[in-house]
Formats: C-alpha cells, structure tokens, sequence
C-alpha cells in the first residue's frame, strides 16, 4: 500500500525523490503519512483537495481487499512544528 | 517531440533492442532508419549498423498504459483494460474479476482513477480520458436520462419543484439536457462544491 501511494504520489510532484511516505500499523486501520517538498503540495492536494480525495478513494478499494482501512493522511510542515490535517 | 537517437551494434535486431531499453518501450513501438551497413572482415566477419531510432507516436499512450498497469498490480485488481482512440479522446475500458470495486458507490474508483489519469496524462497527449467499464457510463446516461423525465412529469402534475440528490457535472449535465426539453420546466444547481444539487420546477 505504501508502494501505491508513492507511486501515484511520485507521477504527481515535481521533487518526486522528496516523496516520503511512512507507514503506521493499527489494530484494524493503518495510517500512511505523506511527506512532499512545501512546493508539491497542491499537487498532491489538488482543486478544492480533489487529487487528495482521489488518491484516498483509490486507497480505500485497494484496501477493500485486504479488508483493512487505510487512512492518508497528507504532513504539512510549518516551520519546525508539524501539524498534521484531520 | 520525439527524441531521435543513434544506435550501432552487430546485428539489427539487436540494435532495435538497444532502442527499446534506451526509449523504455517495447521493440515493435520503435520506428527506426538505416544510417549504414557495414560488413568487415578482419579475421573473421563481423557485421556493424547504424540505425536511427525513435520511440513511435504511440509512445505517450504506452506510457499511459504501463501507468495504470503498475497501478492496478499494486492495487491487486483484477482487472484487465483496452485503450482506444477516440475523436478527441482516449477511452480506457476495464474489465475483471473486481469491477464491482470499480463501480462501487456509483463508480467512484472509477471516476477517482479517471480523474487522476487525466491530470497525469491529457496534457502530454493532448486528448482527454474516458473510463469506462462495464458500459456504466453508457448505462448511467440512460437511466439519469429516465429519471429526469420521471421527475418532470412528477413536477407538471403536482406543480411543486423537486430536489435531487447531489451529483457530479457529467451527471448534471444530462439531467439539464433532458429537462430543456420541456418547455415549461426549468433545473438549476444549487450548491458550490463539485456536487451540486439539482432543483426541477414550473416557470
């Protein structure tokens, strides 16, 4: 799964070697955290988070098979502090 | 924009060969031309071509194609897809064991994967992406089709407008097409998301 987010990921941006994505296991749900260089993020995001929403549907059918929730969750980076997006 | 490059080696299979690694598509997409043919005999005889060779127009689309088929192997679908060419437009047909996961929670994926292979690759071949699978998109005209005049004669008789649910542009777009048709009705959306509300009502 973390394959196919940093494939579709990487064909987006234009840093495709700053793509980064980690992988965090759960019970029944694991959660993929996206890293892209600050200039990458719209493509990644997209109109009104439509690329994001995409590459989450794509994720979720995926998933579908492995019986398992995937959740996508994209890393903004201000400054220093992270925060992430809910 | 095709790049033309120079290959030589022993033998022109080879050569075609060396193309096909180089342009990273397969031996019989590349188009080529013989620049010379030697054949020398020192000791024994060896043979030496040159030949110009450049990826065919199809290149684009092979790009496409090799795209959504790394795209479906980590995805683990098992689906099989077509590509043809359009007036104007690409159509990339699914097909396989999971199109239900294509077309779940009305084609969802379905719209998803077209949406990102349009940002991906209509700009760099210059027409647009249609998937279809299973005729959905076909189907799903129609029967929005019958819907819209159902809704109209349910709107003439009763005379009080009526609310759709949300749908995408495609979608709306055949429900307004349908309802200009009727000459005392009129739709409009509502809404400023990419999903709208559709409102049917008497002039």
């Amino acid at each position: 799964m973390k394959e196919l987010v940093e494939t579709v990921c990487k064909s987006l941006v234009d840093n495709p070697e700053e793509v980064k994505v980690t992988q965090i296991d759960g019970e029944q749900t694991t959660i993929l955290e996206l890293r892209v260089h600050q200039s990458d993020l719209g493509k990644v995001i997209g109109k009104q988070g439509r690329t994001a929403r995409a590459i989450r549907t794509i994720l979720a059918a995926a998933g579908m098979k492995q019986r398992r929730r995937f959740n996508l969750e994209i890393i903004e980076r201000f400054d220093d502090r992270e925060k992430s997006e809910g | 924009m095709s790049i033309i490059k120079e290959f030589c080696s022993t033998s022109l299979k080879e050569a075609l060969s060396l193309a096909s690694a180089e342009f990273n598509v397969h031996e019989d997409k590349i188009k080529y031309e013989i620049i010379t043919e030697k054949t020398k005999y020192f000791g024994h005889s060896q043979r030496e071509i040159y030949i110009k060779a450049w990826p065919s127009e199809g290149g684009e689309e092979n790009q496409l194609a090799s795209f959504i088929k790394e795209l479906l192997r980590l995805m683990d679908m098992d689906l099989q897809f077509n590509v043809s060419n359009g007036k104007g437009f690409l159509t990339v047909d699914f097909n396989g064991e999971d199109y239900k996961l294509m077309l779940y929670q009305n084609g969802k994926l379905l719209n998803a994967v077209q949406y990102l292979l349009n940002r991906l690759y209509s700009d760099i071949i210059g027409k647009k992406i249609y998937c279809e699978c299973q005729r959905f998109r076909k189907n799903r005209e129609f029967e929005l089709t019958n819907l819209a005049h159902r809704y109209a004669r349910t709107v003439r008789k009763n005379g009080r407008p009526i609310s759709l649910k949300e749908m995408n542009p495609f979608e709306r777009r055949i429900i307004h097409m349908t309802i200009n048709k009727y000459s005392d009705l009129e739709s409009k959306s509502k809404g400023d998301s990419f999903q709208k509300v559709i409102t049917i009502r008497k002039k």
